[in-house]
């Protein structure tokens, strides 16, 4: 009798160790993994689009960013920061940044993702070090990289057209006069999948992605 | 070592295991059940944890790919064919309701369990509730098998179900009467060469305190409610070696047996018979069998659209067909090969009874079904459990440094090469135990003979069904 308490002590305590100790022991495991790492997790807009859709990180920390899927093949890029990686479904990628300018930076998804892919849009914000207000980003746009960012998945990274037409000079570009580039660019293209980005883009970012459309078209098609 | 024709009932040879002096203390030990089920125990909690807390993507998360891809896999191709309920011994989930009533876990505490201890109503003292809970499950299955949460979910029920029912009603009758899963395990179990029966009937029937009934110092009453004395099938015992601790006339062992002996029995002392619940039971699993085939492995992508409930019109088509088949189609196209077999033979048996009786001839085919259709995704999807071996919740850890082995399928070409013998092995042995069923109702074989035609017709065709699927 008095070796069955033993065992029945025993087993108590190693049905504990079971429903307390593990789940304990995975909770230290995943702190010494992610640590201090943030996360961006990637799902279709009808799913919730990026979650968190905002991050905030203090200027001049140093940043392990943890992107994963939890669906479909996306695309995180920040054009205010030079990032542009693939995330794929379950899979983690970590990204190590340490934005030194405080602003907010749009975060979005350069693989079309789902029918509403346009809406896959976060924002990172850099507060400055001692608080106060996050200043305008002011710096001119680079409209190759945002041509990459937000057009190549659709018109192919050359222009060369994918499920959207051609943008080089195979394309109608050359014949559009700048209110026609614009307009489509702001409004979209109703009954197409061709996405309104007048509320994503700002008018500076805008007219550069015209400026370097007119440079793509005049070059000769590339293959 | 072989005891030959004890009784009627264990007309056919067996093999005692429990005469191994080691084997017998090991399950006689209080401990036994215990050390089966922690491990498991602990694998339902990593699972939990998955579940609720992992990544979303199904092939990164342990719940759905251990419980769904390696437990099954193992449940269904080894566990069940070759040692029948031996996972109902190991199965975590009745476990912390049964320690709660009896208020102990591995030690006899004598006294009131702490429990209603509430009778079960008569009336659910078959195996329809589990045919019912099987189905709302597998009519889920493509949501439950692919999304974490939703496995997660369908568990946490399951253990609060089991708790619940602990706290009021009588010993285990979650898995004696609901579980889903001890459903069709107990069915199966049937054709298992494994074995929990008494020695010599006839000991108990002469021993009057019934300790394996009423528990004594040693053990606990069965917890799966059957007396061992007139236990003859699988089907209505866990394996949990109450008896066999409790008996003080060491009149319980555990066997090895030839396949399928529950099948073959007509009538034994204490049993009332093969049921229509049974039979339905056999239905529900082969066309279970046959309906993921085709929407899992077939190529309908649109079914596999609805099942994964992307559309509720879709869903709902799905549905009525799920279980349009399952519960009218499957039956009724045996039901019109009973009757033509009955018309055959000229026999004067009712249409019902010789329609429940020879239903049991479909669980070796049911069982086979299974296997071919489960070593259609192991073999291709088990190597996504190696890297989740490190990174159980998809969390980007390294633990082992398997975290990026990637998806692997193994002999995915000869995988048609393993289905088609376990299919037709499992047509041959279901045609043999129809001959055998209609001989135990018809009388003699040459009316057995004839009335096989339409039933070993109907086998055929689900085989060649099963095949197209496989094949192309």
């Amino acid at each position: 009798m008095g070796a069955m308490k033993g065992w029945e002590w025993l087993a108590r305590g190693l049905v504990l160790s079971v429903l307390v100790g593990l789940p304990l022991s995975l909770w230290a495991a995943d702190r010494v993994w992610n640590g201090s790492a943030r996360w961006w997790i990637a799902q279709i807009p009808e799913s919730g689009g990026w979650q968190p859709p905002t991050l905030e990180v203090q200027a001049g920390e140093e940043i392990r960013l943890r992107v994963t899927s939890a669906d479909v093949v996306h695309g995180l890029s920040i054009p205010g920061l030079g990032i542009s990686v693939t995330v794929e479904p379950g899979k983690v990628r970590e990204i190590r940044l340490r934005p030194e300018r405080p602003g907010r930076y749009r975060a979005i998804c350069t693989v079309v993702c789902s029918p509403r892919h346009g809406e896959m849009i976060a924002e990172l914000v850099v507060r400055p070090p001692g608080g106060g207000p996050i200043p305008e980003i002011t710096a001119a746009p680079d409209g190759a990289f945002l041509f990459q960012t937000y057009c190549a998945a659709c018109h192919g990274p050359q222009g060369e057209g994918k499920i959207g037409p051609p943008l080089n000079a195979a394309g109608r570009v050359p014949q559009m006069d700048e209110a026609t580039l614009r307009a489509i660019i702001r409004q979209g293209r109703p009954g197409t999948a061709m996405p309104a980005w007048g509320d994503r883009l700002s008018s500076e970012e805008i007219e550069a992605l015209i400026r370097f459309l007119r440079e793509l078209s005049q070059e000769p098609s590339r293959p | 070592m072989v005891v030959r024709g004890m009784a009627r009932a264990f007309a056919y040879p067996r093999l005692e295991l429990t005469r191994c002096s080691l084997l017998r203390r090991l399950v006689k030990h209080r401990a036994f059940q215990f050390m089966l089920i922690l491990p498991n125990l602990a694998v339902f909690v990593l699972v939990l944890v998955a579940a609720f807390l992992g990544t979303p993507v199904g092939n990164r998360n342990f719940a759905i790919i251990f419980v769904w891809i390696v437990w099954w896999a193992a449940l269904i191709i080894l566990l069940i064919p070759l040692a029948g309920r031996i996972w109902c011994a190991m199965c975590p989930i009745p476990a912390p309701g049964e320690w709660l009533q009896r208020l102990a876990i591995v030690t006899r505490r004598p006294g009131r369990p702490f429990t209603l201890g509430l009778s079960w109503p008569r009336a659910l003292r078959n195996i329809w509730l589990q045919n019912g809970t099987f189905l709302a499950v597998a009519l889920f299955s493509a949501l439950i098998l692919t999304r974490p949460l939703a496995t997660g979910i369908v568990l946490a029920l399951f253990i609060g179900l089991a708790l619940l029912l602990s706290l009021l009603f009588e010993r285990r009758v979650f898995c004696r009467y609901v579980c889903p899963v001890g459903g069709f395990i107990g069915l199966y179990a049937m054709v298992a060469p494994l074995e929990l029966r008494v020695k010599d009937p006839q000991v108990c029937v002469t021993h009057k305190e019934k300790d394996c009934l009423r528990g004594n110092a040693e053990g606990y009453p069965c917890p799966w409610m059957a007396y061992p004395g007139n236990l003859w099938r699988n089907i209505d015992c866990g394996l949990c070696t109450e008896c066999l601790k409790a008996c003080p006339k060491e009149n319980v062992g555990i066997f090895l047996r030839p396949f399928g002996q529950d099948l073959l029995l007509a009538r034994a002392p204490g049993w009332k018979g093969r049921s229509l619940d049974e039979a339905y039971k056999a239905f529900i699993m082969l066309s279970c069998a046959l309906i993921y085939s085709a929407v899992y492995i077939g190529p309908w992508g649109f079914l596999k659209e609805w099942a994964n409930l992307s559309d509720p019109a879709g869903f709902a088509l799905y549905a009525t067909g799920f279980l349009g088949v399952n519960l009218i189609g499957l039956p009724g196209v045996f039901l019109i090969a009973v009757a033509l077999a009955r018309w055959i033979a000229r026999a004067g048996i009712p249409l019902r009874r010789l329609f429940v009786e020879l239903a049991y001839a479909l669980v070796p085919l049911g069982l086979t079904g299974w296997i071919a259709f489960t070593l259609s995704f192991v073999l291709v999807n088990i190597s996504y459990a190696i890297p989740l071996l490190s990174d159980p919740l998809g969390r980007g850890w390294d633990l082992l440094g398997t975290a990026s082995h990637p998806w692997t399928p193994y002999i995915p070409e000869l995988v048609p090469l393993l289905q088609l013998p376990v299919l037709w092995l499992g047509l041959v042995v279901s045609i043999g135990l129809a001959f055998r069923i209609a001989q135990q109702n018809l009388g003699d074989a040459a009316k057995a003979r004839r009335a096989l035609l339409p039933i070993a017709s109907f086998m055929t065709l689900i085989v060649l069904l099963f095949q197209r699927l496989y094949l192309g």
